[in-house]
């Protein structure tokens, strides 16, 4: 299973993670969804309510608009992005939570200081499991 | 025209639809015991808190576009027409702060222990029974270290002649409470550490609640009565203990894994003396007691090698480390059949 990515909306996330360093950032993943391929084709970035360092948290109604575009052009939304300051982008037990609330959907985990990308890392919630997904940016 | 229902993510996977029409629904509550009636337990389950009519923190309800919470909540009108879309919230979020990133660099950037080992140790719980010579720097390592929550428990107040060893507690703090006096020392040492403070003793009835929510529990008490009740309710609940006691120069130290090696019950069937007052040299509960934290923090991360099967013996007259073989008791009355 892959996530491929623009490399012009891979740095657009990057910047926005190491921007809001040292609070998390969050943003939406509009795309479409072949087989065990993730396919990104925009990147939109929404505001952490939550304007914390360990929690980041969607407008409702934003999430709803993006939603709501994206399926009138065909499209869905077909993953989340959000940063880790500088912790690692593993999925933490928070994270998990809200993965298996939304089953199909690929979660995009940057770990960024205000300099640095330190890692980057996707992962699904399928088949009662979460898999890590290979990111391909192209 | 109806009102128009759209799910998405784990409610499109409970009902199996994209969308729904309903008709005749007068108000959000009225439309979801309908969609409950059609779609069954499954979704219940995703919307209500068990048991209630109340919603579940991970729902989100949007009629128009506007969520629930910002209209009349489940008493928002509707109308043919609407459009109410049904989505869990987009949240989450990584463990460690810049903050603790930085306070517990030293720790972190031991191989084996890492940023992995100090999420463990926020999210465990500990219990330090006991606010004496042990239990002081027990849970001042404890805290510093960023254990991501502490109970700690002692029924009295505190003595002039606890404080040659019980550094938590200073000379203003007199005549308090113990559990109150640690726990303004405490916070202050780490303020990202939930203390929970339990003026009581260990009792019959207390024993099992104590252990059950914790990862570890370690051993600060001044007397046996109280540490086979506790050593008991680990049994039962296999929760690791750390026994520790002093007298004088010397320490005993070991810790009880449930079901790997022997229980307390085991190494001393029957209770070894007691007396009112012992002596009791200030740097030698401060030894026990921080190894006890040791064993503490390295069972929680992982790392290491615990002192199971093993008591160490410390004398500080002499400066020395003995350790003595422990073994289980296959007809000990506590853990004979764990």
């Amino acid at each position: 299973m892959r996530l491929r990515i623009k490399r012009e909306d891979l740095s657009a996330i990057e910047r926005h993670s190491k921007q809001s360093f040292p609070l998390e950032c969050c943003g939406l993943l509009v795309g479409r969804r072949t087989g065990t391929e993730f396919e990104v084709l925009e990147a939109v970035p929404a505001e952490n309510v939550k304007r914390s360092p360990t929690l980041f948290e969607m407008d409702p109604q934003f999430v709803h608009a993006v939603l709501s575009r994206a399926e009138s052009r065909g499209l869905t939304i077909v993953g989340f992005y959000h940063s880790h300051p500088g912790v690692g982008a593993y999925v933490s037990g928070k994270d998990a939570e809200f993965l298996k609330l939304w089953p199909g959907v690929a979660w995009l985990i940057i770990s960024a200081t205000r300099e640095l990308i330190e890692e980057r890392r996707a992962y699904v919630y399928e088949g009662d499991e979460i898999r890590e997904l290979k990111i391909e940016v192209y | 025209m109806a009102i128009t229902v759209k799910f998405f993510a784990s409610f499109r996977e409970a009902t199996g639809k994209e969308q729904e029409t309903i008709e005749g629904a007068a108000n959000v509550a009225s439309l979801l015991e309908q969609l409950t009636r059609r779609f069954g337990d499954k979704l219940s389950r995703l919307l209500y808190e068990p048991g209630t009519n109340k919603l579940r923190d991970t729902v989100n309800i949007l009629v128009n576009g506007r969520g629930i919470n910002l209209l009349s909540g489940l008493r928002t009108e509707l109308k043919d027409g609407d459009v109410v879309a049904i989505f869990p919230p987009v949240s989450g979020g990584a463990a460690l702060t810049p903050e603790e990133l930085e306070r517990y660099n030293r720790q972190i950037i031991i191989s084996g222990f890492e940023k992995r080992g100090q999420r463990k140790l926020k999210r465990a719980r500990v219990l330090v029974a006991g606010l004496g010579g042990l239990g002081s720097p027990a849970s001042a390592y404890l805290v510093a270290a960023g254990v991501g929550h502490l109970t700690i428990l002692d029924a009295e107040q505190v003595e002039l002649s606890n404080l040659n060893r019980q550094i938590l507690h200073w000379s203003s703090d007199v005549g308090r409470p113990k559990a109150a006096s640690a726990i303004e020392k405490l916070s202050k040492m780490n303020p990202n550490v939930e203390l929970e403070g339990r003026p009581e003793a260990v009792t019959r009835e207390n024993a099992d609640e104590l252990v059950e929510s914790v990862d570890v529990v370690i051993d600060g008490m001044d007397n046996y009565h109280a540490r086979y009740l506790l050593n008991e309710a680990c049994v039962r609940r296999q929760v690791p203990f750390i026994h520790g006691a002093v007298e004088g120069f010397v320490g005993q130290m070991t810790t009880i894994i449930p079901g790997e090696g022997p229980c307390l019950r085991c190494i001393f069937p029957k209770e070894p003396p007691s007396a009112q007052v012992r002596p009791v040299l200030g740097p030698t509960p401060g030894v026990m007691g921080c190894l006890q934290a040791m064993e503490a923090i390295k069972l929680i991360v992982g790392i290491g090698k615990p002192l199971v099967g093993q008591m160490l013996l410390f004398d500080g007259g002499e400066m020395v480390f003995d350790f003595i073989q422990v073994r289980r008791d296959p007809n000990c009355p506590t853990c004979g059949d764990v």
